[in-house]
Formats: C-alpha cells, sequence, structure tokens
C-alpha cells in the first residue's frame, strides 16, 4: 500500500472533511465551474467595449432589453415650472400682503411745495447768510455743576478715609503700636530680644563687683535694712505706674 | 478635458451679472430632468426628488462662480447631486434610525407604494433589484446604466479608481440579473 492510500484510508475512518469526495463546510453553487468561463469571458469584452450600450449587450443582454425610461411618474408640468420656481439668491422675504400694501403709503404730512422749493431756499442761505458761529463758553452749566459734584465726593471721600487709617499715638497708644508693628520684621524683634537678653546679663555682672562692697563696708546693716524698707514701698508704686 | 461650447457660454454669461440669471435658468433647463432622474432613482419618492434637486441648483448658483474648468460640467452637476443624495439619504436614516445598507427596505416601501407600481413588469423588477445593491453600487449601476456616463467622467463624481468602478458596474450588473430571474 502506497503512503497515499494509507493516509486516504486513516482520513476515511476519521471522516475528516479533507477526505476527497465529502462535502466540505463551504457550499459552491450549483454549475458555478461551468459557468465561470463564459463568465470571464464576458467580462473581459466588456472592459473592451466601446461605450455603455455595447457593454451592457456583453454583460446582460436581458438587461440591454429592458427599457430606459424609469416608470415613476412626474406631476404634469414640473420640469416646465422648474426653473421660475427656483429661488435665484439670498432674496429678501415675501412680506405679507398686507405690509407689502403699505410699504409705499405716506404717513407724514409734508408742506405743499417743499421739496420742489428746497434746493434755492438751502443756496440762498448758503449765499446770504455768514456761518454761524457756536461760542466755546455756551455750554451746558449741568456738565460743569456734575463735574464739581464728582470732584467733591471724591475729595471727601480721600479726607475721610485718609482720617481712618491715620493714628495719634498720644489718644490711642495701643492701636499706634499695634499699626507700627505691623512695619518690623520678625527677624529685628528677635535681634532686639537677645541684645536685651545681653544687657540684662551684664547687669547680673555688675552687681558682683568688688567696688559695691567697698562702697558699702562703711554702712551698717541696720541702715540698709531701713534702706531696703523704704524703696520696697517706692518700687511697687513705680512698678503699678510701669505696668499701668 | 474642454467644456462643450454651450457650457462655455453659459459659464460666461452667469459670471456677467446682467445675463446671470438668464445663464442660470437656461442650465436648469438643459441639466434638470438628467439630474432629477438620477436623484429620482436614489431617493425613488417625487418630493423628496424635488428638494434634492433644489438643493442641488442652489449649491449650482452659488458655486458656478468658481467652478474651475477640470472636469466637464455635467460631472461637476452629478457631482453636487450624489453628494447632495447620499447627505439626505444620511439624514433619513438618523431620522428613521436605519442604517444606509438597510435603507433600501424603505425605498423598496416607497417603489411598491408607488400608484403605478406593477410587480409584474419588467422595470419594476429592475428599480426592485437595483435597491438591493449597495449604496454607492447602486449609484455606480445608474450612472452607467442609466446615464451611460464613461467611467473617465464617474471617477471624478464618485473619486473613486476606474478599475475599482468597473468592476463594481459588473458585480452590480451580475446580482441584478439574478434578482430579476429569482423573482
Amino acid at each position: 500500500m502506497s503512503e497515499r492510500t494509507n493516509i486516504l484510508q486513516e482520513l476515511k475512518e476519521l471522516q475528516s472533511s479533507l477526505t476527497p469526495g465529502l462535502v466540505p463546510g463551504y457550499q459552491v453553487p450549483e454549475s458555478f465551474f461551468e459557468n465561470f468561463p463564459a463568465l470571464m469571458l464576458g467580462r473581459v469584452k466588456a472592459l473592451e467595449a466601446a461605450d455603455a450600450r455595447e457593454e451592457i449587450e456583453t454583460l446582460s443582454p436581458l438587461l440591454s432589453s429592458i427599457s430606459r425610461k424609469a416608470p415613476y411618474s412626474v406631476p404634469g408640468g414640473y420640469f416646465q415650472e422648474l426653473g421660475s420656481r427656483m429661488p435665484k439668491d439670498e432674496a429678501p422675504e415675501k412680506l405679507p400682503a398686507m405690509l407689502a400694501g403699505l410699504k409705499d403709503k405716506p404717513t407724514f404730512a409734508v408742506p405743499a411745495g417743499y421739496f420742489e422749493n428746497l434746493p434755492e431756499q438751502i443756496l440762498a442761505k448758503a449765499n446770504g447768510q455768514k456761518a454761524p458761529v457756536v461760542s466755546i463758553t455756551k455750554r451746558s452749566w449741568f456738565r460743569y455743576a456734575a463735574a464739581a459734584v464728582v470732584i467733591a465726593f471724591v475729595a471727601i471721600f480721600g479726607i475721610v478715609y485718609q482720617n481712618q487709617n491715620s493714628v495719634d499715638p498720644e489718644t490711642r497708644s495701643y492701636a499706634w503700636v499695634e499699626k507700627n508693628m505691623k512695619k518690623v520684621s520678625t527677624d529685628e524683634i528677635n535681634r532686639f530680644v537677645e541684645l536685651a537678653s545681653q544687657e540684662s546679663n551684664d547687669l547680673a555682672r555688675i552687681e558682683g563687683n568688688d567696688d559695691i562692697s567697698n562702697l558699702l563696708k562703711d554702712v551698717s546693716d541696720k541702715e540698709i535694712q531701713d534702706f531696703l524698707n523704704e524703696t520696697l514701698i517706692g518700687e511697687n508704686e513705680e512698678d503699678d505706674l510701669l505696668w499701668n | 478635458m474642454s467644456l462643450t461650447t454651450t457650457d462655455t457660454e453659459l459659464l460666461v454669461q452667469f459670471r456677467d451679472p446682467v445675463t446671470k440669471e438668464k445663464a442660470y435658468t437656461s442650465l436648469i433647463r438643459k441639466y434638470q430632468e438628467k439630474l432629477y432622474w438620477h436623484i429620482r432613482r436614489m431617493v425613488v419618492d417625487h418630493d423628496d426628488a424635488n428638494d434634492v434637486l433644489q438643493n442641488v441648483f442652489i449649491r449650482v448658483w452659488k458655486g458656478l462662480e468658481n467652478f474651475r474648468e477640470d472636469s466637464q460640467l455635467y460631472t461637476w452637476l452629478y457631482r453636487i447631486a450624489t453628494n447632495e443624495c447620499l447627505t439626505f439619504l444620511e439624514q433619513q436614516k438618523k431620522r428613521t434610525s436605519v442604517s444606509l445598507d438597510e435603507e433600501e427596505g424603505g425605498l423598496t416601501h416607497k417603489i411598491k407604494a408607488d400608484e403605478n407600481f406593477d410587480a409584474n413588469k419588467l422595470e419594476w423588477k429592475l428599480q426592485l433589484a437595483i435597491q438591493q445593491l449597495p449604496e454607492k453600487q447602486r449609484i455606480v449601476f445608474q450612472l452607467r446604466y442609466y446615464d451611460e456616463m464613461p467611467y473617465e467622467e464617474m471617477s471624478k463624481v464618485l473619486e473613486t479608481s476606474e478599475g475599482a468602478l468597473k468592476a463594481s458596474y459588473h458585480h452590480a450588473v451580475k446580482k441584478i440579473e439574478d434578482y430579476i430571474l429569482n423573482h
């Protein structure tokens, strides 16, 4: 047995669609291959046709025999009237009849002979009269008054605003300090505090100085105690003044 | 390709303000039926065809001044008409929520609703068969079969290669023939 026969036998046993003779998944129209050559011949002839008529005769004698006139009906006179019905441009909308009728009717009365005499009147005036002079001072007083009111309002508002912002240090010391402290930076405040603490340290060193001991060696303890009793009361009063 | 003498004269007259309207009217008279039937075969209904045809000529009024004359005038007119048809069908599709390829369902209905419709007559069967084609193939078939438009001109109308148009037309003929023979 040849290899080929073995393979075919195996495919048959498996009922595979690859087996010749078995119907595959895709169907081919009946007589497709019989008609195909003639179809292709017709197509290549149509490609070489001189015009559309010859082409359709080659491709389909059936279609070439059907009337080219479409069977649809057209309203009578349609083509005769089409040209006149076409809007030619963005024409203005048609006015309703009522408005169209009123368009040319005069409304206001004009003196008799007005338009006929007008050119001569104007000419006479132009020749006989000087040009009118418009005084520069003849202006509406109302405008000046309005301007003055606006200026006064702005000035008053400015003064009031300025007063509200200014602070007297004698009458409103706290507000004055608060306002001016805002101008001092944090670094400057810290530096001031550092300097102040250094000064207090310096004072502490001064108090431990030997010179003071020498000055007080001739003063009795009772005198020192009396002195301290007198100054203690006074210091308290001064503290009150400082903190208030 | 140069314009015909008549089309050249029409263009010259149209571009002259004095004779513009006269030229426009002449142009409408010359091409109205051809364009009408091209449109009517696409949209089927007369009222729809009338709307589309008028839209076409309005576009012509606005655009003819700038017509470049690199194709025949009627090619340009057909191109406008084809585009207006496609726009109209697209709008109809949106209104009725029907896909363009299913549009023939609605148009088939309109064909059958025509007062003169006769299912036994070959010319009516042809109209029904045409509606089975895809939209662009429908246009190709109608331009070639009814208007006998050269492929070179059709290529400019539809902006498709001549080879593709020929193939499309040949397929369309086959499909239509099969439809007529089987219905």
